[in-house]
């Protein structure tokens, strides 16, 4: 038994046009302090497995545990990373990363210390009273990891984090991120659509079939440096001996997926 | 010497402008913009007073009938005799009040219903069609109905007013709400909150520009209620006033509740406009 735990999860949407079979048999343990990620052809249900895990959505058929207990009792163990940052404009940065605090009601000092050492931590001290326009996109994504953070959440479930950000940020982001997230110890599940991203910054890349979604393959990622150790930051990931040839395995099985249709 | 000295003060000058953020295109640019304020400035003074100078000697010289047309200068005697024995000020005190009253009623049910609106979706299925069609409905054809329902006085006049501007705000605040971003509202369902949080932290302050613009509005549609009232109902305001001294031939005062009435809609009009910068 892992920390989050899926077992035959079947997902449809229903509307007016008809049925949208989302998912189908998904099974997947996820380790405590593991970083996963999941990659898959464009509506296949990625997002639809997030909100699932979320408790966003109720699940039909197939459970969902986290520590054993339904996600429905785990809400507030978890934080969930959107692909745009949401900050509102008419709050200031520690007004928006407050946003979660507020409407739990638990604005205490803990909370506070930890915000303000958060801020400092990842370089948002000075801009904390300023609006979010006045912020670059990376920064604009930490406001926002922050705000998800400072919850405390022990699982996090990240949608695309990067996708809005350009491509210098976007791996300067990844950095942080990953940093943030090894030093906290949390567990982490990540949708992407990019290969690179995936393999650097997770131990295990979960393959997911067109809709509806089922796991096609698992790999897990062991990259080793000139040096022979294991990359420190992601974005060193990409000159890693192996790098190459996960991305080859995982192109394939993507476009394989084209074929079987 | 001297030359050296008087450029320095020069560069020190110009130093000065630019650590102020101002570069010397810049105040060029700037006392452009300046100048051509001047001249608007200039150009609405003189359509002004050419108008009622024109007004003014035509009435004198018989070329318009004073009787039926006033003129300047009965209007100002008009209003000096109206606001010593106090007339100007009680008409003009009550068409405020009623455009006030109106305002923030429509305000608080325009806000409170389009709220409940979006917060019950089935609701807002439902009600849509009659809103839209009173929305539409010509709604001083309602005016007489209220008469006869409340009574000719200033409950009819602001029932009047209020219904005049009401449906039209629920609808445009409605559908501001329902247009805010849905992964807005998932990220407030996320952190944990619910509809509540999502109205509260959401809803309602991003729709503030909203509800400024539609203030805005809504004032001078009050003061149109409120006029239109007053024309049927009143006996006292200058919708009154205007339908009383019509029916008298008393044109001075007609023409002197309509200025009033254009002094209150710019000075409301501003009022609103400082509001919005805040
Ligand atoms: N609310 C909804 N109602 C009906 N169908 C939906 C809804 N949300 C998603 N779908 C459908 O379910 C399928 C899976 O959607 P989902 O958003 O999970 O895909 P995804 O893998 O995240 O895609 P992408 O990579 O483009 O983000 C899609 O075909 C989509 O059209
Ligand atoms: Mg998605």
């Amino acid at each position: 038994m892992g920390f989050l735990d899926i077992s035959q999860l079947n997902y449809s949407y229903h509307t007016k046009a008809g049925e949208t079979k989302a998912l189908s048999g998904i099974n997947l343990a996820v380790r405590e302090g593991e970083f996963l990620a999941i990659v898959g052809p464009s509506g296949c249900g990625k997002s639809t497995l997030l909100n699932l895990i979320a408790g966003l959505l109720k699940t039909q058929e197939g459970n969902i545990t986290i520590e054993g207990a339904p996600v429905a009792e785990s809400r507030d163990k978890i934080g969930y990373m959107l692909q745009k940052d949401h900050l509102m404009e008419w709050r200031s940065t520690e007004d928006n990363i407050r946003l979660g605090l507020e409407i739990n009601k638990m604005e205490t000092k803990e909370k506070e210390a930890l915000m303000e050492q958060m801020l400092k931590q990842y370089g948002l001290y000075e801009f904390r009273k300023v609006k979010p326009k006045e912020l670059s996109g990376g920064m604009r994504q930490r406001a926002a990891l922050i705000r998800t953070l400072v919850m405390e959440p022990e699982l996090l479930l990240l949608d695309e984090p990067f996708s809005a950000l350009d491509y210098q940020t976007r791996l300067s982001v990844a950095d942080d991120i990953y940093a943030i997230l090894k030093a906290e110890g949390k567990t982490a599940v990540m949708i992407t659509h990019d290969i690179a991203e995936a393999i650097s910054m997770s131990e295990r890349v979960i393959v997911l079939t067109s809709r509806p979604g089922r796991i096609r393959k698992e790999i897990q990622v062991h990259l080793t440096m000139e040096d022979g150790k294991p990359p420190v930051k992601p974005s060193q990931a990409r000159s890693a001996r192996e790098f190459a040839v996960y991305y080859q395995q995982i192109w394939k099985e993507l476009m394989g997926d084209d074929d079987e249709r | 010497m001297m030359m050296n000295g008087k450029r320095m003060l020069f560069q020190n000058l110009d130093r000065q402008k630019e650590e102020q953020g101002i570069s010397a295109a810049q105040a060029a640019y700037l006392a452009g913009c300046r100048r051509e304020k001047r001249v608007v400035r200039l150009w609405q003074w003189l359509i002004m007073v050419l108008f009622l100078g024109l007004w003014e000697l035509g009435a004198r010289t018989g070329v318009i009938d004073s009787f039926v047309f006033s003129s300047p200068s009965g209007v100002v005697e008009t209003m000096i005799t109206m606001s010593k024995d106090g007339s100007l000020w009680y008409h003009t005190g009550i068409t405020l009040a009623e455009t006030f009253v109106s305002f923030l009623l429509i305000l608080f049910f325009g806000i409170g219903i389009a709220v409940l609106l979006w917060w019950n979706t089935k609701l807002s299925k439902i009600l849509e069609p009659y809103l839209v069609m009173l929305n539409s409905l010509p709604k001083s054809a309602l005016a007489p109905v209220f008469i006869v329902w409340l009574g000719a006085n200033m409950k009819t006049i602001i029932v009047a007013a209020v219904s005049v501007a009401v449906f039209g705000s629920i609808l445009t605040l409605y559908h501001s709400f329902s247009e805010t971003e849905e992964d807005k509202l998932k990220l407030i369902y996320t952190l944990g909150g619910g509809r509540k949080e999502a109205l509260t932290k959401v809803i309602l302050p991003g729709n503030i520009p909203t509800v400024v613009s539609l203030m805005k509005v809504n004032l001078g549609l009050s003061l149109v209620g409120v006029i239109i009232g007053e024309f049927l109902a009143a006996k006292a305001g200058l919708g009154y006033l205007i339908i009383y001294a019509s029916q008298v031939f008393k044109l001075d005062y007609v023409i002197t509740s309509i200025f009033i009435l254009c002094v209150i809609s710019v000075l409301l009009y501003h009022g609103i406009a400082r509001l919005e910068k805040k």
